[in-house]
């Protein structure tokens, strides 16, 4: 019984732990990013240094971003034009989709002098 | 050497062609062509290790321009070369970064999101986003204390560094 009770609230975590990363429908994200494109690259990793990396990033960082573009909390008259026609909905898809990619991007762990 | 029938437009047009020059330095290059306009400096002589005087073919009003165009054309170079910063003086300055940015799924206590991953981000974005939160044009207020507390050479190390560790 104890053993059951272990596996079932294991399971419980996966599963909420699974949930809480794709909150967005990424096949919607993905249909909405062809805009993203030509700036973020066909695969999320822009090459022009101006742009930022996308994929792999986290998804909710993503969203944030996006909220902030559309708030004006961030200032920047290209993304300024995109999240306008964005939804919430698209901004939890584009995140789960950008998010889901192969990613060139890391943290600082083990990366600052002396580590 | 001496150079064949260029003109300093094309020499400069040249210039502006080469890969990392600033849009800055690219429109700088792009007015000195447009001054220099044809004047010739095939009589011009370039490097060689006993170099002789310079010859001017050209008449006395354009040999007075043209020192100054070439000064010009000097001047803008180096400033897109010094564009990038130190990267190993950038490894020293992201320790405060990771104390955040360093730990694996990390998340902000509030405003309650992960901490975005930035090593291997584009150079150009970082310095533009961490000069934005200097100038507090973006409202994170831990980034914006800490960008504050960054100058202009701590911003450009610390892109160089992090954006030279994409795989």
């Amino acid at each position: 019984m104890k053993r059951l009770i272990v596996s079932l609230s294991i399971t419980t975590l996966a599963l909420a732990a699974g949930t809480a990363s794709a909150k967005g429908d990424i096949e919607a994200g993905k249909a909405k990013a062809v805009v993203c494109q030509a700036c973020h690259g066909a695969d999320g990793n822009a090459v022009d240094p101006q742009y930022p990396r996308l994929a792999g990033q986290y998804h909710d960082y993503l969203e944030r971003a996006l909220h902030e573009y559309k708030t004006g909390e961030r200032k920047n008259p290209i993304m300024a034009g995109f999240v306008t026609t964005l939804s919430d909905q698209d901004i939890e898809n584009l995140a789960a989709y950008f998010s889901s990619l192969p990613s060139k991007l890391t943290d600082l762990h083990g990366r600052v002098q002396g580590d | 050497m001496r150079r064949g029938a260029k003109t300093l437009r094309q020499i400069v047009a040249r210039c502006a062609g080469v890969a990392h020059v600033s849009t800055a330095s690219r429109i700088a290059l792009r007015d000195a062509a447009d001054a220099a306009a044809e004047f010739p400096i095939s009589t011009l002589y370039f490097g060689g290790s006993t170099p002789e005087p310079l010859h001017f073919a050209a008449p006395e009003s354009t040999m007075t321009r043209a020192p100054l165009l070439l000064a010009l054309l000097i001047a803008t170079l180096p400033a897109a070369a010094a564009e990038k910063g130190d990267a190993a003086a950038g490894k020293t300055k992201v320790y405060t970064c990771s104390g955040c940015h360093g730990i694996t799924g990390w998340k902000n206590p509030y405003p309650n999101y992960h901490v975005p991953k930035i090593v291997g981000q584009n150079y150009d974005y970082l310095v533009n986003a961490l000069t934005e939160y200097k100038k507090g044009e973006r409202a994170h207020p831990t980034m914006r204390a800490q960008g504050e507390s960054l100058s202009d050479q701590d911003i450009r190390d610390i892109a160089t560094y992090l954006s030279s560790l994409a795989p």
